[in-house]
């Protein structure tokens, strides 16, 4: 699920939890937001720990404390983390904890790491500050930010994300996968996926091994009749999948996204 | 000394839920343990049947949770006189009557006296199994052999991961050794590929799991059999006990070899 707010967007999956808090918009503003927002919603939360991604803000540590003092005050949500984008990349959150940690799913539980002082937070910051210093002018564009799913997709999971997702396991059966941006799946991809949700036509979907018949880029949907019930795992090719006159067009992936104008045609 | 609950859920119906309950809960009292197992497909129960506790039945899991008897009351004990207890499930309700907060109640009581509290899950994914998994601490997904019930399992997994199980492990029921070795059947590497899980076990395909369960002596008990072998090594497992996962072996292993190198070919032909 994602609710879009102002200046917050919130995303679920399973029981984990994303705070997306919008760039631009003054932090008074940001914790009015989550205030209302909590507490009209807050017969979503039960309790359980959730990260926060700030977006390529500089935030003071008691800003911080705020937003994490509101928030388990209104829903009995845990802040276990507080991570933020890069201005220049705009790729997934960054935050200084070891790389492993940035799974957005399986979260470490850590309910005291900010409590004991501020050293964790302020940390979390430095790297913003080289960031934004260096790289004072870009401002992050929306769609640009990318959903980082380290566990499979399994049937009946929903990803409904603005960004990229990119999914480091398989894509199972029935899950569904829905992203403003471009999907990649460092797996078989075997569930729906539609990249450019709603109207995007440059995004694109790469699979290591691509086993659905259906693909959908912006509003276009590609369906092939090939069987995958017996794909050839010992040698599977990398695929990618792009929008050409209008249809959805595969193509063996081999790296360089600028070379992909071949390919054929994803349909019956 | 606190106990665990267990649930033994697949998603799909048919997949052998209740057997593997039966048979688990048998091998773990037959490891000498304190087990309670319990059913919660009210409307639907079996469990008493297959393990042979049917006309025992006096007071069920319902009329615990609305406290007209004490648990002991309807704890019905094992025809073998193992430390193995059964709660059934009443057939003349509906799943709506419990609420998973009593089933919870009454497993964490009944964890304070014995060592696994074993709950045989129904199938399909509404209320009944949403009581018996936020129940459990711990889940055990039985699927068979077969892309359906594999679909579902994944789907269970996901549904058990939201609900904060987050390791459930796997057993694979009735295995055609002869049909994996052919290519023909989904074997054991294909679905932990799908389904990402541990195994906890894989179970062959046995007449006996009939007979037995006809007979409501669950097979288990019978350690020569394939299955009641493969069974014990779960409730081994279960227990800690390091046993490597053993692959179901096709009686006509010589036969198969013979396939392979070119004996033979009329009756295992690969084509």
């Amino acid at each position: 699920m994602v609710n879009q707010q102002n200046s917050l967007q919130v995303i679920g999956r399973g029981t984990q939890i994303t705070f997306s808090i919008n760039d631009s918009i003054p932090i008074k503003h940001v914790l009015q937001d989550l205030e209302n927002y909590l507490s009209q919603n807050s017969s979503w939360f039960l309790d359980g720990s959730i990260s926060i991604n700030v977006g390529s803000r500089m935030f003071q540590p008691e800003d911080l404390r705020k937003i994490k003092n509101t928030i388990s005050i209104k829903s009995g949500l845990t802040v276990s983390r507080f991570t933020a984008t890069s201005t220049q990349v705009g790729l997934e959150p960054k935050t200084t904890h070891d790389p492993a940690e940035l799974e957005l799913v399986n979260l470490q539980f850590q309910p005291d790491s900010l409590d004991d002082d501020s050293i964790s937070s302020e940390q979390e910051f430095v790297v913003e500050e080289e960031d934004i210093n260096t790289q004072p002018s870009i401002i992050p564009s929306k769609g640009v930010e990318s959903l980082l799913i380290k566990t499979p997709c399994r049937s009946g999971e929903l990803i409904n994300y603005p960004g990229n997702v990119i999914v480091m396991a398989d894509v199972n059966p029935g899950a569904q996968i829905y992203a403003g941006g471009d999907i990649m799946v460092y797996g078989r991809l075997r569930g729906f996926c539609h990249a450019g949700s709603p109207s995007n036509k440059d995004a694109i979907i790469t699979a290591l091994s691509l086993e659905t018949n259906i693909l959908s880029i912006a509003s276009i949907n590609g369906t092939s009749t090939e069987d995958h019930s017996k794909p050839n795992l010992a040698r599977p090719t990398p695929k990618i999948a792009f929008l050409k006159r209008e249809s959805v067009f595969v193509a063996p992936y081999i790296g360089r996204f600028s070379s992909y104008d071949g390919g054929t045609i994803y349909d019956r | 000394m606190t106990g665990k609950t267990i649930v033994i859920t697949s998603g799909k119906g048919g997949v052998g839920k209740t057997t593997t309950t039966a048979n688990i809960g048998t091998g773990l009292a037959l490891r000498g343990h304190k087990v309670v197992i319990i059913d919660t497909d009210i409307g639907l129960r079996n469990l008493d049947v297959v393990m042979g506790l049917e006309n025992r039945i006096v007071f069920d899991l319902v009329d615990v949770i609305e406290e007209r008897c004490e648990p002991s009351k309807a704890m019905i004990r094992d025809k073998h006189k193992l430390d193995l207890f059964l709660i059934p499930a009443p057939q003349t309700r509906d799943k709506d009557c419990i609420s998973s907060e009593q089933l919870a109640e009454l497993c964490r009581t009944l964890e304070e006296e014995y060592d696994y509290i074993i709950i045989d899950c129904p199938a399909g994914i509404e209320t009944g199994f949403k009581n018996a998994i936020n129940a459990a601490e711990d889940a055990i997904i039985v699927t068979t052999p077969e892309v359906s019930a594999v679909r579902d399992a994944d789907r269970v997994i996901g549904l058990l991961d939201a609900a904060g199980i987050k390791q459930p492990r796997l057993i694979i029921n009735r295995i055609h050794p002869d049909l994996v070795a052919k290519g023909d059947m989904l074997d054991k590497d294909d679905i932990v590929d799908i389904l990402a899980i541990d195994i906890l076990g894989l179970v062959p395909i046995d007449d006996k799991v009939i007979t037995s369960t006809n007979q409501g002596v669950p097979v288990v008990h019978n350690k020569a059999s394939a299955s009641g072998a493969a069974f014990n090594r779960i409730a081994g497992r279960l227990d800690g006990e390091d046993i490597p996962i053993q692959e179901p072996q096709s009686a006509s292993l010589l036969k198969k070899i013979k396939a392979f190198v070119g004996i033979n070919k009329g009756e295992y032909s690969h084509a």
